[in-house]
């Protein structure tokens, strides 16, 4: 998405989504996901006669809800999406005006959009001819429309093309940058989008710098850290700018050197150590890769408040520790919401025995490390003091210091005025009153300066920019195979004053763009670029004159730089289609993928899969748990609700295999493995598919683990790991692992 | 219905079945408020016609608080004492655990551990509204017994306070029957200006 | 009731008076019943049986699909046909305690009706008290007291559950109903048994060995009425330890409610059903061996009875051939 329109993140909000006049979801289940939040949706459907489209290869909770439901062939989004797209091109439904001014490459698309004929798609995706025309006709003219997706559209081998190809079609029908509209892209877990946000992942520095020696020594001079000391870090200097290895692939960093493994690109060493914080690595497609890997470690470290799974399943039995975190409640900060807004959390009770918070874990790690006043450099920095406080200070340092996407607001004092204001907010609109007028809870971002209102709806420029408005941004460049990418004229954010289309702000470009003049002292502090303006001047100034720093771009249908430059469909590693599988096959294999030779074709040829591997493997959640599960099965009640890992099977497909309901079963994937689950007849797959919940583990292939759990930590409930049988296959660009998608073969026990 | 007695609420349940979406998070809160035995289901969701398109809902059920309780009307012993708002309770000090109010309940409310020798019943255990027993309410012992007396204390039972999609309403009938019509009229008259009752919450 | 007859010269009707007498009873009492008096569904509880006996209990007696969107709502999450069964449980429990002191009044009006005809008691004349014969084995014995004594424990702590409102409920009467429960089940394997030793009639078939046959088949042979109260002992004790396990087996469960609620009101019926009318015939068999005539308590202990005893009172006890002399 980002590389769409310039931020990654959900275009609008859940409360917006009481706006829409048509919801679309695609590979999500709110009604599981977000029950809560779920409540927009209902009232969308409620009191704005809004129509519910899901589309997912199993009838979901959120599907029993739904208007239309279309039974998607797992990995087939994207032609559904073109078939859906040629529909509206042909009948001239898309929006021209909005295409004219702010998209650019869709003439691409719509040439792609006619190689997919309403029968061809439906045989392709499994989906009623008839069913899509009726949803296309009632999504494209009831607008305004937003289109919600999660893992089900981004857990595939292309789900970088998915998740392209979902803002195209919305950028087709006009539905970006309105209220109702958007792409709301739902996040999970409690302030994963905090988490992306300052990165946590290996191919970026926080606030998405990525790894130029720009952002790094932007960095260092933020934090207060010598650059050379920095570079001096890494085992040569040419490695600070290159990626790291992925969650997902991790231990492929370990295993590397053996026979069938991935070759990798790590400096000519493996992976020794493992230190796993706050992360349910046995949900990591290929468990017992990662069991392996694990045994294979020097050292292994699991810091949580329950016992990660991770230290059950591997036979290591000296150099691997468990260190006692705290939870949520045991501790103080901000926490990023899916739809980019901030909320302050208070510390509820101290850690608990031996318990540590994170930070103080993460500290003491770093004090007999040795780096420990790099490290809280930065917070003491700006007053220039000798302690810091913790959190306030830490937040106020990532308020100053990222600016890509204008954090600049996120003030602890800010956020902690929200919280104590928190019922003064509109429920749809988010905008205060009274105390709060001119603020949009939790400020989401971008937050430009210390007193932006935050930006709620993304890309509108119905709005001025001091209320949160925008354009596209400005990331790629301006003008692209002759054609200009800057934005149409006219289409400015209200108020600006610059009517059409500009450039991302720099130091160089301020005084031409926004039409204003700098003065000698403000000439001397003003930054790089917008991206790197530690004085902040260019934000204010850009606020006084109505105008994103950013710059004000059109969104692009096509991206240059991928493998795909529009989405095209390729069929999943592991498909039931063999015949599709040659008019649609994956990539090429990628060497050097994350530090890993990733195959694709490769993988995909190997052999005829979908002969001794039929059946689809869905995989998804329950409502009562949450990632690896280790949590919510240590508690009883939720535990009660599902105590078994379990498989929703048809009753036809079952009876063909003579699985009986509530029978142990088998599952084979095509890597070999497999595991043994109850069998649980449900009419909400069909029958060429079956579905599986990922929150389970405990058991290895059958094997029970419960005897190596420590003393009185094992949950109550323990199962196989979904994982265990998801099959190989990394997206082309996230390496995000192909878990909704795979092949599998049954069998009675 | 409407309720005749003007001095007192008449309290009821009602579960909104478009809204429910079998999140359990009533039936979790409840054994969590009440710290229940894990075998009892004071409160439980179902689903209804699972994976068929036009036909799955999902309900939450507990206690109906009747007003002709036949559970009232069996019990050999007569622990049972209905409160003039309508909610049901009883004693489990007097209960014999015979399970006849079971049998007469159309709803299957009530409940039984099975922690007697050879796997023999205790006493019933049911949804008490979070209106506690006839022990002296808020005491050790009440909540020992019955669990939290919230209606005590002014506080929405735990379930519908806890209702994710706000589907299971609780309260005088007159108040759910309001929530819910307003629900039902207010349907394709756009988006609301503030959340139900929040005029009467912060003044707006 | 009365002394044995000579079987010859007798008319179809006095020779079977007695089972017709009773067979005209229980005509009666189930018309009234079953035609009369129950606001049960008949007809649904016929179709319930066609059900069950194909293995479905869940009381749908009807296809699921074919049941209107409420109806699916009403059997799936509370169970079906509540109407059709559980008003009359309602009315059962509510009734009895009310109408039950007046039919065991009636019962006992009944017997004393009979025990002034009968002019008083029977009673043996004992000289000899020294010429006992053993009549009850050891194993007989046990079993004969072990009948007794659980069924009178069954009896006072059945009725401490259905007089719950004399007892007030509490920790004793919570006792009372929970050992009913255990000590129902420890009756199952007493009445099987008893079932089979007390089964006298099975002189019409041939046999081995008297002497092993005697120690554990009840010697003697049946008056009608005593048949009757055999035969009553058996099918109502079938259906009381039947739907008594069923009962304590099928522990109330929420998840499984829906589906086994409308069978156990059906079975917990047959259990109040089976329990009253056992009643009856075991007053009656208390009547018989006890109260018309006086009984040898010392030789339920031993199980010796002086010969005079069993010459006046039961003769047909002395013309067991190991015992004849």
């Amino acid at each position: 998405m980002a590389n769409t329109w310039g931020y990654g993140a959900m275009t609008n909000s859940l409360g917006d989504i009481q706006n829409s006049k048509a919801i679309i979801i695609f590979g999500a289940n709110p009604a599981v996901n977000h029950p809560v939040g779920f409540q927009h949706f209902l009232k969308a459907k409620e009191r704005n006669n809004a129509k519910i489209i899901v589309v997912d290869p199993r009838f979901t909770k959120t599907a029993a809800k739904a208007d239309y439901y279309a039974q998607i062939r797992p990995g087939t989004d994207i032609p559904f999406m073109y078939g859906m797209l040629n529909i509206i091109f042909e009948n001239g439904w898309h929006d021209k005006g909005f295409i004219n001014d702010r998209v650019y490459g869709m003439e691409d698309v719509m040439k792609e959009a006619k190689n997919w004929p309403i029968e061809r798609v439906a045989d392709v995706t499994g989906v009623d001819a008839d069913l899509i025309v009726q949803i296309t006709k009632h999504y494209a003219q009831h607008t305004p429309g937003t289109l919600i997706w999660a893992m089900g559209l981004t857990q595939h081998s292309n789900g970088s093309s998915n998740t392209r190809m979902a803002p195209i079609l919305q950028l087709a029908l006009g539905n970006m940058g309105v209220e109702g509209g958007g792409c709301n892209i739902l996040r999970g877990h409690d302030n994963v989008q905090g988490a992306t946000d300052m990165c946590c992942l290996s191919h970026t520095l926080p606030g998405y710098y990525g790894l130029s020696d720009g952002s790094w020594k932007y960095f260092a001079k933020s934090w207060g850290v010598d650059y050379e000391w920095l570079k001096g870090r890494f085992k040569t200097p040419e490695w600070m700018n290159k990626k790291g290895f992925t969650l997902s692939r991790w231990w492929s960093g370990v295993l590397a050197g053996n026979p069938g493994e991935d070759a990798i690109h790590n400096n000519g060493t493996n992976l020794k150590a493992l230190f796993v914080m706050g992360n349910g690595i046995t949900s990591t497609a290929q468990t017992k890769k990662v069991k392996e890997a694990l045994d294979a470690l020097d050292l292994a470290v699991f810091c949580d408040p329950f016992v990660n799974e991770g230290a059950i399943i591997t036979d290591k039995q000296d150099d691997v520790y468990i260190l006692p975190a705290g939870t949520q409640f045991e501790t103080s900060g901000s926490v990023t919401a899916t739809n980019r807004s901030a909320q302050w959390r208070t510390e509820v009770v101290k850690p608990m025995y031996e318990s540590k918070a994170d930070q103080d874990i993460m500290f003491e790690l770093a004090k007999r490390l040795g780096f420990y006043d790099e490290l809280t450099a930065g917070m003491k920095i700006r007053e220039d003091k000798k302690e810091y406080k913790w959190p306030e200070d830490a937040t106020d340092e990532i308020a100053r210091i990222i600016k890509t996407i204008g954090l600049t607001g996120w003030t602890a004092k800010r956020l902690k005025e929200h919280q104590e204001n928190w019922h003064m907010f509109d429920e749809v609109s988010g905008r205060g009153y009274g105390k709060m007028t001119g603020e949009y809870y939790g400020l989401p971002w971008p937050c430009w300066t210390e007193s932006h209102s935050g930006s709620p709806v993304l890309y509108n420029i119905n709005r001025s920019v001091k209320d949160g408005g925008m354009g596209f941004r400005n990331r790629f460049g301006l003008e692209h195979d002759g054609q200009d990418l800057l934005a149409g004229a006219g289409s400015a954010p209200k108020g600006s004053n610059n009517k059409d289309g500009y450039p991302e702000i720099n130091r160089d470009n301020i005084e031409e763009v926004l039409k204003i003049k700098l003065t000698a002292d403000e000439k001397s502090r003003i930054g790089k670029n917008w991206k790197v303006d530690t004085s902040n001047i260019i934000a204010e100034k850009c606020m006084e004159a109505g105008m994103a720093p950013y710059g004000n771009a059109k969104a692009r249908a096509k991206v240059w730089t991928f493998a795909d430059q529009i989405p095209l469909h390729r069929e999943p590693l592991h498909s039931p289609r063999t015949d599709l599988v040659k008019e649609h096959p994956s990539f090429a294999d990628k060497k050097n993928h994350y530090r890993v030779d990733t195959r694709y074709i490769s993988e995909q040829t190997k052999q005829d899969w979908a002969k001794d591997f039929p059946i689809n493997l869905v995989t998804g959640r329950l409502v009562n748990m949450n990632g690896a599960g280790m949590e919510n099965r240590a508690s009883k009640y939720l535990a009660k609700l599902t105590p078994e890992m379990f498989c929703d099977i048809h009753p036809d497909l079952a009876g063909r295999y003579g699985i009986r309901d509530g029978e142990m079963m088998w599952i084979h994937s095509p890597q070999g493995t497999k595991i043994k689950v109850k069998s649980h007849y449900s009419y909400s797959v069909s029958p060429d598919r079956v579905f599986i919940p990922i929150h389970f583990a405990g058991v290895l292939e059958g094997e029970s683990l419960l005897h190596k759990y420590p003393d009185g930590t094992a949950p109550y409930a323990i199962g196989e790991s979904a994982n265990t049988v998801t099959n190989y296959g990394y997206d082309i660009v996230t390496q995000i692992p192909e878990t909704k998608g795979g092949l599998c073969q049954i069998a009675r026990v | 219905m409407s309720n005749n007695n003007v001095d007192y609420a008449r309290m009821k349940f009602y579960c909104d079945e478009q809204r429910c979406i079998h999140c359990d998070g009533c039936s979790v809160a409840c054994a969590e408020a009440h710290e229940l035995p894990v075998e009892i289901s004071r409160r439980k969701v179902v689903t209804v016609n699972e994976g068929k398109q036009g036909m799955e809902f999902s309900l939450s059920v507990a206690c109906m608080h009747c007003t002709d309780a036949p559970c009232e009307e069996v019990c050999p012993v007569d622990c049972f004492y209905i409160r003039d708002d309508g909610i049901v309770l009883h004693d489990k000090d007097k209960c014999i655990g015979c399970s006849y109010c079971l049998y007469a309940c159309p709803f299957g409310a009530p409940q039984f551990p099975s922690d007697g020798a050879f796997g023999t019943k205790g006493v019933m255990d049911k949804c008490t509204m979070c209106a506690g027993g006839p022990e002296e309410t808020n005491s050790h012992k009440e909540r020992e017994l019955y669990g939290q007396n919230r209606i005590a204390e002014g506080k929405v039972p735990v379930c519908a306070a806890m209702c994710s999609t706000k589907a299971l309403l609780v309260g005088d009938a007159e108040s759910v029957s309001n929530v819910y019509r307003e629900r039902v009229l207010s349907s394709g008259h756009g988006v609301q200006s503030a959340p139900y009752g929040w005029d009467k919450a912060y003044g707006k | 009731m009365v002394g044995i007859k000579r079987m010859e010269n007798k008319s179809f009707v006095s020779e079977y008076k007695v089972y017709l007498i009773i067979g005209f009873l229980f005509a009666l009492l189930t018309y009234w019943y079953f035609w009369l008096a129950t606001i049960a569904d008949i007809s649904y509880v016929y179709q319930f049986l066609l059900q069950i006996a194909q293995g479905n209990i869940t009381g749908l007696v009807v296809p699921y699909e074919s049941l209107t969107h409420h109806e699916q709502m009403e059997a799936t999450l509370f169970g079906s046909n509540y109407n059709a069964i559980a008003p009359e449980v309602i009315r059962a429990f509510e009734e009895r305690q009310h109408l039950l002191p007046i039919v065991f009044a009636v019962e006992f009006v009944l017997f004393a009706t009979m025990f002034i005809i009968a002019k008083g008691r029977k009673q043996a004349t004992i000289t000899r008290e020294e010429d006992k014969v053993q009549v009850y084995s050891l194993f007989q014995r046990i079993v004969l007291m072990l009948n007794i004594i659980i069924m009178i424990y069954l009896f006072i702590t059945g009725f401490s559950i259905t007089f719950g409102n004399w007892t007030g409920g509490g920790e004793i009467a919570r006792f009372m109903r929970s050992t009913h429960e255990i000590v129902g089940v420890g009756w199952i394997p007493v009445w099987l048994i008893m079932t089979i030793i007390a089964f006298k009639d099975h002189k019409h078939f041939s046999r081995p060995s008297m002497k092993v046959w005697n120690k554990i088949f009840l010697r003697g042979s049946y008056k009608p009425m005593n048949r009757i109260n055999y035969y009553a002992y058996v099918a109502f004790g079938f259906l009381l330890v039947l739907s008594g396990f069923i009962i304590w087996w099928m522990s109330p469960d929420a998840a499984t409610h829906a589906e086994t609620i409308q069978f156990k009101r059906f079975i917990l019926f047959i259990h109040f059903m089976g329990s009253a009318i056992i009643s009856f015939f075991t007053f009656e068999t208390i009547y018989s061996y006890f109260v018309s005539v006086k009984g040898y308590i010392p030789g339920i202990i031993t199980g010796k009875l002086p010969v005079e005893y069993l010459e006046q009172l039961r003769p047909d006890v002395l013309e067991e051939e190991d015992l004849r002399k």
